[in-house]
């Protein structure tokens, strides 16, 4: 055809697309990437170091696109970067939210950068408490691979000895502040641990990236790249190599196959041009984040794939697992009620953690199965969100704000839903998006475990408040909706089996050799832990997985 | 009327309050912004301002200071509270948000607090009160 024939074709430059592609750049193999979005420009599209009386909006972005935009991370600050044009619906009774940033970097542009590496306790998980399946590795084959990637991208924290949570090479950790010590000991009372977060923040240079300068605006971009994103860890690397091609604002709508059912490129949609195109490669990894991964892999139907590529399973888009996030207690310390002003935000999330110290010892010690983690926080922040909640009006007012303005804190849970038939996405048979796609939709509920530990969390963290000498305010009334944490996991996962798994233990699909996947799609479940350097050592081995296979001849003839 | 109804929820007193910081020029964009947040403001000044006609014969800013102030007690205190006056409490409330959020979103309300965003630091800042991890013994702290 004289089209070029590419030897890896990668969807997305996320934490698994960009990973991907620096590694089979490196390898001296041809890689075009396709990425939704378009490549942003952090002089223009990051709003960082704006005052909020600098903003039209004061940051709080239009009241006019209330509807539209997703809240949290997608405000005044970074709106450009967040794709509000491809839809998805929801089954009845489905609760879901979905922010997405197509971007080029994808959500590695405005992390949360908390860094735990998932363990044997994980694992294994099944094997301990009898519900699901194991993984199909051991920590022994994944940890070498997070020792790299900590090297690659710098995780700040301190090594812990804790059973759920295996440690790795640590930079120097971020300093306790004030309400750290006094949580800390409220912790030690109650018997549950309080210990440095592990942060993706560079807390002194590291391979070449400037140190953080602690600014505490990380969730709106950063404009020296001082935490791991793909545009300034990843992709200046692969561009260095001249083997990567970056086609962007490029909707990934199928994967093509050729006549024995292997992948041969990916058709996507030029957004300029709204015109499909055609790219051609030996390989094809899909790396678009867990749903989309799995929606692009739903709608490359052929006549070798009635039911979506590498699906003989039938288990791809099943199996989602996703974190129930929520603030499980919230309140003051009266101990720094009037205290001077204190940069309490300079980590702008997570300085300290309380990792899973449930079901340690036996693993039906409570009443639920597994663990969640918990994310405190607090101190001066940007504003008195505090205020709406206290009496009156006048100079007693404003008085008691300055007076607790160094005093609030709150407690955010990280808890994991277990794998069910019930929590699932599919191809939505009617609605299709701007460019004629079957759009995503997602059938998914909270699970009675996940539920449990939510309410074990609200115990737990207000106990721990009050042994702090907190003053306990709210005691968590409703978690977050389902998708809030964009943790979602499950959908293509990686098991021995080609009966009952999408992916091998490396996340070559069983059915297709020449396709593999790297996001959070593979995980068997979402653990008590953030994915993100997980998705980066799981692609990082699964690159070399490829690689290899190219040195072997295996994937040369398409 | 909201611009003094927003100098009597952030007063100027030791420091620079609502008036200063320009909260009721912000009220009046965001609200302008806001078709979802314009009837309930109009109906609450509307509410209020039938509420002085009713209880001292005149509209809320021809009252003298101390009038405003004991008209707004039972909407702004909860243990003032009256019945009947729900709707003012409501309306109170929500000028009471958006003037906290014009305040402390200004120049001025960023000083009152000292609100140390977008300071750079060469290490990441820890806790000054070595000998007092527990913060028992704060020389400023309230008991």
């Amino acid at each position: 055809m004289g089209e070029q024939i590419y030897d890896v074709i990668v969807i997305g430059t996320g934490a698994g697309g960009g990973m991907a592609i620096k590694t089979l750049c490196e390898a001296g193999l041809k890689v075009c990437a396709v990425n939704a979005g378009r490549r942003l420009d952090p002089e223009k599209d990051f709003r960082y170091h704006r005052m909020p009386w600098d903003m039209k909006f004061r940051g709080l972005d239009d009241p006019k696109r209330r509807g539209e935009s997703y809240g949290y991370m997608d405000n005044e600050y970074t709106k450009a970067a967040w794709d509000h044009e491809i839809p998805f619906t929801v089954a009845p009774a489905t609760k879901w939210m979905w922010p997405r940033c197509n971007a080029v970097g994808g959500k590695t542009n405005f992390w949360g950068r908390s860094s735990a590496r998932f363990g044997d306790i994980d694992f294994r998980a099944a094997s301990l408490d009898g519900y699901d399946v194991d993984w199909p590795l051991t920590y022994a084959e994944i940890d070498p691979f997070y020792t790299r990637v900590e090297k690659m991208i710098g995780v700040a924290s301190t090594v812990q000895n804790r059973p759920s949570n295996p440690d790795g090479n640590y930079l120097p950790p971020f300093k306790f502040r004030c309400l750290d010590y006094i949580l800390e000991a409220g912790c030690n009372k109650v018997g549950v641990p309080y210990l440095p977060d592990r942060c993706a923040q560079l807390t002194q240079p590291h391979e070449g990236h400037p140190a953080c300068h602690f600014c505490g605006e990380c969730t709106t971009g950063c404009d020296v790249g001082a935490f791991f994103s793909t545009p300034y860890f990843l992709l200046p690397k692969a561009e260095a190599t001249k083997k990567l091609e970056l086609r962007t604002d490029a909707l990934a709508k199928n994967i093509l196959v050729d006549g024995n059912g292997h992948a041969a490129g990916v058709a996507y949609i030029d957004r300029k041009t709204k015109q499909e195109v055609e790219v051609y490669g030996r390989t094809v990894v899909v790396a678009a984040g867990c749903v989309e991964s799995s929606r692009i892999m739903l709608n490359s139907k052929s006549r070798h794939w009635p039911n979506g590529i590498a699906n003989s399973s039938g288990q791809l888009g099943r199996n989602l697992c996703d974190h129930l996030y929520g603030e499980s207690a919230r309140g003051y310390l009266p101990q720094l009620l009037g205290q001077p002003s204190f940069p309490d935000h300079v980590a702008d999330s997570t300085i300290a953690w309380m990792p899973r110290w449930q079901n340690l010892k036996d693993p039906h010690e409570e009443t639920f199965i597994r663990g969640y983690s918990v994310y405190p926080d607090g101190g001066c922040t940007e504003f008195p969100w505090f205020a709406n909640a206290l009496d009156g009006f006048g100079s007693s007012f404003k008085h008691e704000i300055k007076q607790r303005y160094p005093t609030p804190v709150s407690f955010g849970i990280q808890a994991p839903t277990l794998r069910s038939d019930t929590n699932y996405m599919d191809l939505d048979p009617e609605i299709k998006d701007p460019y004629g796609i079957p759009v995503a939709r997602m059938h998914f509920k909270w699970d009675e475990n996940v539920l449990k530990m939510w309410e074990h969390c609200k115990q737990v963290c207000a106990e721990v408040l009050k042994a702090s000498g907190g003053v306990l305010e709210e005691s968590g009334d409703a978690p977050e909706i389902p998708g809030f944490s964009l943790h979602e996991t499950g959908t293509c996962r990686m098991g021995n089996d080609p009966k009952k798994f999408v992916t091998n233990r490396f996340g070559q699909t069983h059915d297709v050799p020449n396709l593999y996947v790297c996001d959070a799609s593979v995980f068997l479940n979402c653990t008590d832990k953030t994915t993100t350097i997980s998705i980066l050592a799981f692609t990082l081995r699964t690159s070399e997985h490829l690689i290899e296979h190219f040195r072997r001849g295996e994937l040369q003839s398409a | 009327m909201v611009e003094r109804l927003a100098e009597m929820i952030i007063p100027s007193d030791e420091t620079l309050g609502a008036k200063e910081a320009g909260a009721a020029e912000f009220i009046d964009f965001m609200v302008a912004s806001d078709p979802e947040v314009q009837y309930p403001f109009r109906m609450g000044l509307a509410w209020l301002n039938a509420h002085s006609e009713s209880s001292a014969g005149k509209k809320f800013v021809d009252l003298s200071g101390e009038q405003q102030n004991s008209l707004l007690v039972p909407l702004g205190f909860k243990s003032k509270a009256r019945p009947g006056e729900e709707d003012g409490r409501k309306f109170f409330a929500l000028v009471r948000e958006y003037t906290v959020t014009g305040f402390y979103t200004s120049e001025i309300g960023f000083k009152e607090l000292d609100n140390p965003a977008l300071k750079f630091y060469a290490e990441s800042p820890e806790c000054p009160h070595k000998n007092d991890r527990e913060h028992k013994h704060l020389s400023h702290a309230k008991s």
